[in-house]
């Protein structure tokens, strides 16, 4: 059964090439089956009425988990606490009545503040430009049966696959690194054929390009897998140093 | 205006290869040349960015999102049609166009759908070849799922991530294209007003979301693939941001808008919670497999679900319905569901749900089956309501869903403003007045892949192109007005969200244009849009500045639209008083109480003209023939 | 690419860290700790070893040149990463790290400092010192024993030094290894990985061989 809490938020509000800092906002009467992002917009209500100053911008829009544009540290961990669950899918039934949250931007170096609680994650789709794809043209594919895949290589690359471009790796990585987005992609491509020829240049130039944007360097200390939304596993991440591996002892050939 | 839909001659198998043939073509040094503006990076617009950018023109693609890769369609959980037949079920290509014709309750235009089946066992090949990870058998070959309208198993699918997997694999190709520096990528770019130019689409008028800028675009020819206009209800399983506005701006453009009456209820959602309710989750349909729907006979009866007494329980669409039972189509679940809880027979706390059982099926097959077929969906109800399907049963209500009105497009898919074409959710072309489960993304990847390529070089080749400067008049006029409407609303600052106006639309449309509609409550709806338009103008609260990123502006700016939007939408519903799919009109049943169409009076598509915001728009009909599938009544008995 | 700027990226860096913390590992420190074992029993065992060390000089020398080389590329990439990764994810204020980082893990940059100073302490106080000499068989020879023995004997404060830096070099250790394997590519899984424990135990267990040397040298 829902019921009605008092929360107490200390958001990070930072304007536009300005620099930030935390403001406490109380959130009243909040249902417990309401959605996290719900309770913002509950809050971000009050503030429009009360005018003196702009709502809490912060990104959304599938509320289902899906689309990747949510995520903020809420009390220090990527979209809060919960096992698989991203930020727009944890309810306020897990938050007690009184409880202070706070909420701050995913942050790494790699993604600049825009606004309040909105950061710029263009460097990921930066990453994939560099060959997070097969480049096949459209009307040069095959029958799509000619080439059986074994289910569970199938099964693995969609394992991988799943990755919803979300950042929350990168933002629980203590060294701010994007090995586990990056690894999901080359994972996918190497588990199935069609992504073999041009898995040599693949995996280099997607790594390079991943340092070239200040994304730190892998510690294997599994945040990232923690932090995921999605529960893509850190065997991704060995299979991109693999790939990396054999990448560089073929060179040139 | 006059509608010329350009179906190609000859026999409706050979009508898209004739024509594919026919088309005049641009040679390939000329293509650089042009530039074309996609807006939009869904599934649709994602898709013909990037072919159209192979094929070596100069493209510009917009997106409101930080990622092409955010669009609506990633949502998309079920499947993807094709009639590759590889179950060995009796497919074809015809059965697939026959199967759609038909579930569109015959008003969709023969020729499209019969391209769009030819072009589904392409899409197949073609996903395959970019590494999307289709689910598989043991074999190693692709393995299909049942969907509802049809007696084949064609469904392709990804887990239940099969939009996310398509439109990653897009969106992949999108990118490919940005790197090779064929696409010129807008992110965070809004695109709200469309520029004409002697008659022809010339180029748009561009927000940046981040700073506030309005920027001027000029091409040869614009293509929008900008989605559905669901959110119009407030409430639906759109993503938050879905809007009409780039629709809405081409028709008062000149481009006709189409069968805008014609919306998709799906009858498994997750029901409204409360008030702070922001939208509305999809369960997949699937579960009507398994689970029983039922209320109590009484009504007002609140005792929990377990202590009402097996006799004290409707299983009404097993009564109503003995041989489809659970399984009926989506409109009718939808309608039988609110007709129970306008009863007073609905359950939960608001008494708009009904119960989905799985009981039965768990004492029949045991837990444990139930769970390797639903588990991963009985988590996402659990998460979402903090309750256990396997225990209590679930509750679902209709919602908003799908929308099959859009833009009017001819078979080239270009609407009736030269130089502006229509793809995917935002025309209207396909899927009549009732959309099958798995054919939306069907759908728009045809458009985007395999049709725009072949239909645009016909326009850009037989038009002289005389070079256009965003310094033109016309590209002036249209940034002012964008200007003026962004600085208006700012300047009301008045004491009501932008959301309160856009759930009380929203309610509105629900009541009186929802799933089940009538003169009255039409007529009344027709009257009091306007004054709650002519409300939000005046005491509209929008916070903030027009030179910043401004959520509660954006989304101000959209639901503006949505305000004039939605009177069109009601009066196509009044202007249209047969039933048909998903456009229910009480006055027009059967005496069972089914949709009743009425071919005699309304075989047409009603395509709307725009003549000033005080003005009548007008209504063009496209008669719709039906060569190859005969006209007849549904029946789910 | 070269082979130069594939070692430039950040992959490549770690994989020198991998790789020259794998040739200390295998040719310096568990061979060092064999030898080190021998202590245990006598003085005769122990002297003789390192009798047979020293008529190995050009060996000798070239590990101990390798050794040179691999802890300057360890420690030179390591710092370049910690300070590289400092950078990228800066500003974090709220920031939680979850139950499942270990705690040797984070330590990682501490651990490795003290091993460095250690080694230098460690070095000053073995191999740059003037040395006792005796007789073995008949051979005159170094009485290392005797040193090792005089370095602990009656100084609590030197044995608990020691004592204290195998700590480090267990922490070290015991993610060095898993995180090299998984860094050459070896899946080592999130929870209940055997790697993960095999590396647990190898570290802390060499740590405490170490250890334990000092301690029976202060107890004699
Ligand atoms: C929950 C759910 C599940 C579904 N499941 C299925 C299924 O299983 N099978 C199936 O076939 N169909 C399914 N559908 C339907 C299907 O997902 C959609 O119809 C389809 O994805 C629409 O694709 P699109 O490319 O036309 O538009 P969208 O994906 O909606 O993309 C619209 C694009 O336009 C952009 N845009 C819009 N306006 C502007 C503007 N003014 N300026 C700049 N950019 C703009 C947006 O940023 C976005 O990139 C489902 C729908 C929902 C809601
Ligand atoms: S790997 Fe996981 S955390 Fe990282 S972007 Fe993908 S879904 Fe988000
Ligand atoms: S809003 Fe789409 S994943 Fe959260």
């Amino acid at each position: 059964m829902s019921e009605k809490i008092n929360l107490t938020l200390k958001v990070w509000r930072q304007k536009r090439g300005e620099a930030g800092g935390f403001k406490t906002y109380e959130a009243k009467g909040i249902d417990t089956d309401a959605s996290f992002l719900e309770m913002l917009d509950v809050v971000n209500d009050e503030i429009t009425l009360k005018g003196e100053e702009e709502p809490i911008a912060f990104e959304h829009d599938c509320r289902e988990g899906i689309c990747g544009c949510c995520g903020s540290l809420v009390n220090g961990k990527t979209h809060g606490s919960h096992e698989r669950t991203t930020l727009c899918q944890l309810h306020m039934r897990h938050f007690k009545d009184g409880e202070t949250i706070v909420i701050e931007p995913f942050r790494a170096k790699a993604f600049p503040v825009i606004k309040d609680l909105i950061v710029d994650r263009s460097g990921l789709d930066q990453i994939i430009a560099e060959g997070g794809y097969v480049s096949v043209k459209t009307g040069n594919a095959p029958e799509a049966s000619t080439t059986p895949i074994k289910k569970e290589l199938a099964e693995a690359a969609m394992d991988a696959a799943e990755c919803i471009g979300c950042g929350a790796c990168v933002a629980a990585c203590p060294n701010g690194a994007a090995m586990l987005f990056t690894a999901a992609k080359v994972s996918q491509y190497a588990l199935l054929p069609q992504g073999h020829p041009e898995r040599t240049q693949r995996v280099k130039n997607m790594v390079a390009k991943m340092d070239e944007l200040g994304f730190g360097n892998c510690s294997n200390e599994y945040e990232c897998a923690v932090a995921c939304p999605k529960g893509i596993d850190v065997k991704n991440i060995a299979r991109l140093n693999r790939e990396f591996i054999k990448a560089t002892l073929s060179q040139g050939k | 205006m006059k509608l010329d839909a350009k179906i190609p001659e000859g026999p409706m198998a050979e009508k898209w290869t004739n024509h594919k043939f026919r088309v005049k073509l641009v040679n390939p040094a000329n293509r650089r040349k042009h530039k074309i503006i996609v807006v939009g990076t869904g599934l649709a617009g994602a898709s013909a960015a990037a072919t159209l950018s192979e094929q070596g023109y100069q493209i510009e693609a917009f997106t409101y999102s930080d990622s092409p890769r955010r669009a609506h369609s990633i949502a998309a959980q079920g499947g993807i049609n094709a009639a590759k037949n590889y179950p060995n079920d009796g497919d074809s290509i015809y059965r697939l166009f026959y199967d759609t014709v038909k579930g569109g309750d015959f008003r969709s235009r023969e020729a499209n759908v019969y391209r769009l089946a030819e072009c589904s066992n392409l899409i197949i090949d073609h996903c395959v070849a970019q590494g999307i990870p289709f689910a598989r058998e043991y074999g190693g070959y692709l393995d299909n799922r049942s969907f509802g309208g049809a007696q084949v198993s064609r469904t392709f699918y990804a887990r239940g991530q099969t939009g996310q997997q398509l439109l990653l694999g897009a969106f992949g190709a999108l990118q490919k294209e940005i790197k090779k520096g064929g696409v010129k990528m807008h992110t965070r770019c809004e695109v709200i007003d469309i520029v004409v130019i002697g008659g022809q689409a010339r180029g748009i008028i561009s927000r940046n979301l981040i700073t506030g800028e309005l920027t001027r675009h000029e091409a040869d020819a614009v293509v929008l693939a900008t989605g559905g206009y669901g959110n119009v209800f407030f409430l639906s399983t759109n993503a938050m941001n879905c809007n009409a506005s780039a629709a809405w701006r081409a028709y008062k453009k000149g481009a006709a808008f189409a069968n805008p009456c014609y919306t998709q209820i799906h009858p498994t959602c997750i029901p409204v919670h409360g008030e702070y309710q922001s939208k509305l989750t999809l369960m997949s349909e699937s579960l009507r497999n398994d689970g029983r729907i039922w209320v109590p006979k009484k009504a007002g009866d609140k005792r929990p679900a377990n202590q009402i007494p097996e006799e004290e329980r409707d299983y009404y669409l097993e009564r109503k319905y003995p041989s489809f039972g659970n399984l009926v189509p989506r409109d009718l679940a939808s309608r039988n569901a609110k007709q129970v809880c306008d009863e007073g027979r609905g359950v939960g706390p608001t008494g708009q749900a009904v119960y989905l059982d799985f009981a039965d099926a768990i004492q029949r097959l045991g837990k444990a089956n139930i769970e390797a077929k639903y588990g991963n969906l009985f988590e996402m109800y659990n998460r979402i309501t903090d309750e256990d399907p396997y225990t209590t049963p679930m509750m679902i209500f209709p919602a908003v869903h799908y929308t099959m009105g859009g833009l009017w497009v001819d078979y080239n898919l270009m609407t009736t403003l030269p130089g502006l074409y229509a793809l995917g959710e935002c025309n209207f072309s396909d899927h009549g007045a009732n959309r099958l489960g798995a054919s939306a993304l069907m759908q728009g990847l045809a458009d985007g892949y395999f049709v725009i390529p072949n239909t645009i070089n016909d326009y850009l080749a037989s038009n002289k192109f005389e070079k256009v400067s965003t310094g033109h008049d016309a590209f002036a006029q249209a940034e002012k007005e964008a200007k003026d409407k962004l600085d208006r609303l700012l300047a009301v600052k008045g004491n009501r969200t932008v959301d309160d106006f856009h759930k009380e639309l929203g309610h509105l449309l629900w009541e009186n244009c929802g799933m089940s509609r009538n003169e009255k409550g039409l007529t009344e709806a027709l009257e009091k849009i306007p004054q709650i338009r002519a409300e939000f103008w005046k005491n509209v609260n929008v916070p903030g500045s027009a030179d910043d990123l401004n959520q509660a502006l954006e989304k101000a700016n959209r639901v503006a639209d949505f305000m004039e939007f939605a009177e069109l939408m009601v009066r196509d519903a009044l202007d249209r008083p047969e039933s048909c799919g998903g456009h229910f009109r009480e006055e027009s049943q059967t005496e069972e109480g089914e949709a009743k169409r009425d071919d005699e009076n309304f075989c047409y598509v009603a395509a709307w003209e725009f003549k000033g915001l005080d003005e009548e728009p007008v209504l063009h009909k496209e008669t719709l023939e039906f060569e190859e599938v005969h006209l007849a009544q549904r029946s789910y008995k | 690419m070269s082979i130069k700027t594939t070692l430039m990226t950040s992959i490549g860096q770690k994989l020198l860290v991998a790789t020259s913390g794998l040739v200390m590992f295998l040719l310096f420190l568990v061979p060092h700790m064999g030898g080190n074992v021998l202590f245990l029993f006598g003085p005769d065992l122990f002297n003789s070893y390192a009798h047979h060390l020293h008529q190995l000089v050009p060996v000798v020398i070239g590990i101990e040149l390798l050794m040179l080389a691999s802890i300057s590329v360890h420690m030179a990439t390591a710092v370049r990463l910690v300070l590289k990764n400092r950078q990228a994810a800066d500003h974090r204020l709220s920031q939680k790290s979850s139950a499942e980082r270990s705690l040797a893990a984070k330590l990682m940059p501490v651990s490795g400092v003290m091993i460095f100073i250690f080694i230098i302490k460690h070095l000053l106080d073995f191999k740059f010192y003037e040395k006792a000499k005796t007789t073995l068989h008949g051979i005159e020879t170094y009485d290392v024993y005797a040193m090792v023995l005089s370095r602990f004997q009656s100084d609590p404060i030197h044995l608990l030094f020691y004592v204290g830096f195998m700590i480090a070099v267990g922490l070290h250790l015991s993610h060095a290894l898993q995180s090299a394997l998984q860094t050459y590519g070896l899946y080592v899984p999130r929870e209940g990985s055997k790697i993960k424990l095999a590396s647990a135990v190898i570290g802390w267990g060499m740590a405490a061989t170490f250890a334990i040397i000092p301690v029976v040298a202060f107890i004699k």
